[in-house]
């Protein structure tokens, strides 16, 4: 399969667009441009965008060279669509291009080889200190420290510091700023907290239902006065019309559940950190649509008999809150890195806390989706990352394994579409159960003449072939032949 | 960059401290013959059997056989190696450090520069000639720099007064953006300027077409109607406009230099020259810089390899002469992934570095890299890749200039090229000081600021001999020292 990818890679140089799918499982990214169209697909109506995004595409080449990279037929856990087993995924520019089995990837790209190997989305810890630098982030991290590598090694793509994530960019600070202002953080433990945040959210609800109204009544030209958002919290504002991420820390079922009460009251979106009882509240923050970031094991709570209602910690809270619909994200005890002792609880193990989970009940799927897209969810920044998707961002990591077995070890980390590490070229993890890097460099594409020969030959096992020209030779037009040979295959 | 001669009172105190040699008269030229067993010029070259000849205390000749004018006096250093003196481009000799934080471009060490005699004898001892002096503290822009001899060879010891604008770039999150406010205040002074000019040459071109015009109506008034009376009022009107709103461009400084307050005469010339608005004077070094004018540069302090991507990134916005000093770290101790000392990640970025040809001040050292005792020569991967490197002391401590040559050495056999490291010590750090065009290397018209080695300066038996600044013996080897 492999070896036949290859030479398919080799004999179709195929360049700007190259990426083409076997019909039945590949997508495409549906900002990127369209090499090929599957062939189910429409061909005559999206031509004239294909031909423009390729022009603009052009112009672009001659400022930058395209960034391609392609990590070859691996286990894909795409986390958002299942398992795509002895997939590629092609990474254009930081952003994912195209996943599929039996894609070729451009002539030019960087290639990882993981054939037996597993590609997942990038881990995503939503707390955490060290890692990257304290915000803004953008400014104060150190893109070469030892820690950076560190966190990559353990799989981690992207990190929270204080209110701000940040991408663990090695080497370069491209991109290392993902997004500011993740949350509104609140407080509502004390009565007198609790008073202040209900006054202010009825007032900003007030006054949105006066806005309400009287964009109606403008809209059908009646007399109204505009209301004036005067002594109403902003933020508020911002959180009751969904432009915010509240974010509270509550430990006990009593806190837990007068927060999915006032989520259900006001309707906004919130996560909690912390939930040790969630589960014994676990319907009421279901309900709410409230998410919750736990550490699937902490120091035991006992019981208290003297309450008259179920408390204390349990390993199945991850599990119990899963079944109650609420969106769950791991992170572990101590989220730093480099504690002492081999297996400590910090962010050195995230695999560690999510098996814990699993351990509770909590079903696989569920714990490899709370270090990845369920934690991007909690972060508000699932738009971005957080599983393998078309148009995401490119921050992947290869494992020799399944994520959660205790023996798997993180060989490549990719953010934004660049290797970021490699562990056989690290000194880290290098001498541990070695495996010989299959990372190449993009190479020089090869001349295009005498491949198209070859092409021919092989056209007839292969369903679909494209017949883009390399990117040296004419990206911006599509070949004549595309459409004969679309007319071929059908 | 000022050869200092304005600050007459500190030049002569400077003379009184260094003990004051005296000049030769007008008219008679000072010879000095050097006899060299290996002279090192520092631009490549290495010349052995060859004589170098000075001239009131700069190099006249080099050659093997030179014929010597009368009154000459001659040093004998067959056995010996001749080289240009070392220059430190990170000193603090003689002043005392201090923090000052904050953007304080127009502060200058030469303010604080009054020497004890002798204070710079241990630079002299090691071998230095050349110091330059940094602004004071470990953050922020805190002030110019001033590049100064050790020795008064005839000239006093000031080189440059008006050096380098020293700037750190450590914490990027406070220093990056503390820089960046600084350039980009320079451009929008800039801009003010220029704008002020502009109203001001189109307000004077206005007001000369009006004069014109007056005068072509008074031309034609007087043909028309030869009388007195209606004359005066259009004279004394174009005389006032332009007396009037001209100087307002030029701000409240415009006001202030002698204004006699009635008279047209100076009114007028007044009115001709044209009154920039008032620069605040922290920022004054760096419109000189923005506006690229000769002499003026940047000092950047660097932390480890991100604190010069941020470099690059504020370059690419305002492109500005500068030179780069990173903090190399010395392997030294236990390598510690966590804590205790810590790699180097300098290496890392030596690729760009040296595409950039960037001029780099590097302390002599080899580094761990990060969390492992592998060692690397930040300084060789900086110069093989491209880049100029120049090598200065890590600090004032006579160890530490003593044995700066053995470091530099250390490094040469940790593979750096033997050429790159001569270039460091010699014409690469004369460059990242500015003043190249008299210091750094040995030839005709440079001065003759020179140290007399008994053997390679590599060699770790070599030992300083003497020491001349100006082509004037400034240190010599005691008779029973033995170093």
């Amino acid at each position: 399969m492999r070896s036949m990818t290859r030479s398919l890679l080799l004999a179709l140089a195929v360049a700007v667009t190259a990426a083409v799918p076997a019909p039945a499982q590949a997508t495409f990214a549906e900002d990127a441009p369209k090499p090929a169209v599957p062939s189910g697909a429409k061909p005559d109506e999206k031509k004239p965008d294909e031909k423009k995004d390729e022009k603009k595409d052009e112009k672009k080449k001659d400022e930058k060279k395209d960034r391609w990279l392609a990590i070859l037929n691996g286990d894909v856990h795409t986390l958002a669509d299942g398992v795509l087993r002895g997939a590629t995924v092609v990474c254009k520019n930081g952003k994912i291009h195209a996943i599929g089995q039996g894609l070729a990837a451009p002539a030019e790209a960087a290639t990882i080889d993981a054939t037996g190997m597993h590609v997942y989305p990038g881990l995503i810890a939503v707390n955490s200190g060290g890692v990257v630098g304290p915000e803004p982030v953008e400014l104060t991290t150190d893109v070469f420290a030892y820690n950076m590598t560190f966190g990559l090694a353990c799989g981690w793509t992207t990190v929270a510091s204080g209110n701000s994530a940040g991408k663990l960019t090695y080497g370069t600070l491209d991109g290392l700023l993902l997004r500011n202002n993740l949350w509104l953080r609140m407080s509502y433990q004390s009565g007198d907290e609790r008073r202040r945040v209900r006054d202010e959210l009825e007032a900003a609800r007030e006054f949105l239902r006066k806005k309400r109204l009287f964009d109606q009544l403008k809209a059908q030209q009646l007399p109204a006065e505009e209301p004036k958002p005067e002594g109403v919290n902003g933020e508020m504002l911002r959180l009751l019309s969904g432009g915010a991420l509240a974010r509270f820390d509550a430990f006990t079922a009593e806190d837990l559940g007068s927060i999915a009460k006032l989520v259900t009251e006001y309707g906004f979106k919130a996560v909690v950190f912390g939930a040790n009882e969630g589960w014994v509240v676990a319907d009421q923050l279901g309900r709410a649509g409230i998410s919750c970031v736990i550490t699937p094991m902490t120091a035991r709570v006992e019981r208290d008999a003297r309450l008259n209602r179920p408390n204390g910690s349990t390993i199945e809270n991850a599990a119990l809150l899963w079944q109650h619909g609420v969106k769950v994200a791991v992170i572990p005890e101590t989220p730093r890195l480099g504690s002492d002792g081999m297996i400590d609880r910090d962010l050195r193990t995230p695999t560690l806390e999510a098996a814990l989970a699993v351990r509770g009940g909590l079903p696989r799927e569920a714990a490899e989706a709370a270090l990845t897209i369920n934690a991007a969810r909690v972060l508000g920044i699932d738009d971005r990352v957080g599983s393998i998707e078309l148009g995401k961002d490119a921050d992947l990591i290869v494992l020799d394994r399944e994520l959660l077995d205790y023996e798997s070890f993180v060989h490549y980390a990719v953010v934004n579409g660049r290797l970021a590490y490699d562990k056989d070229k690290e000194p880290l993890f290098r001498a541990l159960r070695p495996r010989p890097s299959t990372y190449q460099e993009p190479k020089p594409v090869e001349p295009p003449k005498e491949e198209k020969k070859d092409e021919k030959k092989e056209e007839k096992p292969a369903e679909e072939k494209p017949a883009d020209p390399p990117a040296d030779a004419k990206p911006a037009e599509p070949p004549p032949e595309k459409k004969d040979e679309k007319k071929d295959g059908k | 960059m000022g050869i200092v001669s304005s600050r007459l009172p500190l030049a002569l105190l400077l003379a009184a401290a260094a003990g004051a040699t005296a000049r030769a008269a007008d008219g008679d030229d000072r010879y000095v013959a050097i006899r060299c067993g290996k002279l090192i010029t520092g631009t490549g070259d290495e010349k052995s059997g060859v004589t170098l000849l000075v001239k009131n205390g700069k190099v006249e000749l080099i050659g093997e056989k030179i014929e010597l004018p009368h009154p000459c006096e001659v040093i004998d250093a067959g056995g010996m190696v001749v080289m240009p003196g070392h220059i430190h481009a990170h000193s603090r000799l003689s002043l005392v450090d201090f923090q000052r934080p904050g953007m304080r471009a127009d502060l200058k060490v030469a303010d604080e520069f009054l020497p004890a005699p002798g204070a710079f004898t241990p630079a002299l001892a090691a071998g230095f000639t050349t110091l330059q002096l940094v602004a004071p503290g470990s953050s922020g822009i805190p002030g110019r720099c001033m590049v100064v001899r050790t020795a008064d060879g005839g000239d006093g010891l000031v080189i440059d007064d008006d050096g380098a604008i020293k700037a750190h770039l450590i914490a990027a999150a406070q220093d990056r953006r503390m820089l960046a406010e600084a350039l980009t205040g320079a451009k929008r002074e800039i801009e003010k300027r220029d704008k002020a000019k502009a109203e001001f040459e189109a307000k004077k071109k206005a007001a000369e077409e009006q004069k014109k015009k007056e005068e072509e109506a008074k031309k034609a008034q007087q043909q028309g109607a030869p009388q007195g009376q209606p004359q005066g009022q259009p004279q004394g009107q174009p005389g006032t406009p332009p007396g009037g709103p001209a100087p307002a461009p030029g701000g409240p400084k415009a006001g202030e230099p002698p204004a006699p307050p009635a008279g047209a005469k100076p009114e007028e010339k007044k009115e001709e020259a044209f009154q920039p608005p008032p620069i605040p004077p922290q920022l004054q070094p760096f419109v000189d810089l923005v506006e690229k004018k000769p002499g003026t540069s940047l000092f950047v302090k660097l932390g480890g390899a991100t604190s010069y991507l941020h470099w690059l990134e504020l370059h690419k916005e305002h492109e500005v002469a500068h030179v780069l000093y990173p903090e190399v770290i010395r392997a030294q101790g236990y390598p510690q992934a966590f804590s205790g000392v810590s790699g180097t990640d300098l290496h890392w970025i030596a690729d760009k570095v040296g595409e950039n040809k960037e001029l780099v001040v590097l302390a002599p050292w080899t580094s761990y890299t990060q969390g492992s005792i592998d060692l690397v020569n930040v300084p060789a991967k900086f110069a093989a890749a491209g880049a100029r490197v120049a090598l200065t002391p890590f600090s004032d401590s006579t160890d530490a200039l003593q044995s700066f040559r053995f470091q530099v050495a250390e490094l040469v056999k940790a593979g750096m090229k033997r050429g790159d490291a001569i270039a460091a010590l010699t014409k690469h750090a004369a460059e990242a000081i500015g003043v190249d065009a008299q210091l750094g290397t040995l030839e005709p018209g440079k001065e003759a600021n020179l140290i007399v080695l008994t053997a390679d300066p590599l060699d770790a038996q070599a030992t300083l001999d003497q020491v001349l600044v100006g082509g004037r013996v400034a240190w010599t080897r005691g008779p029973k020292a033995r170093s």
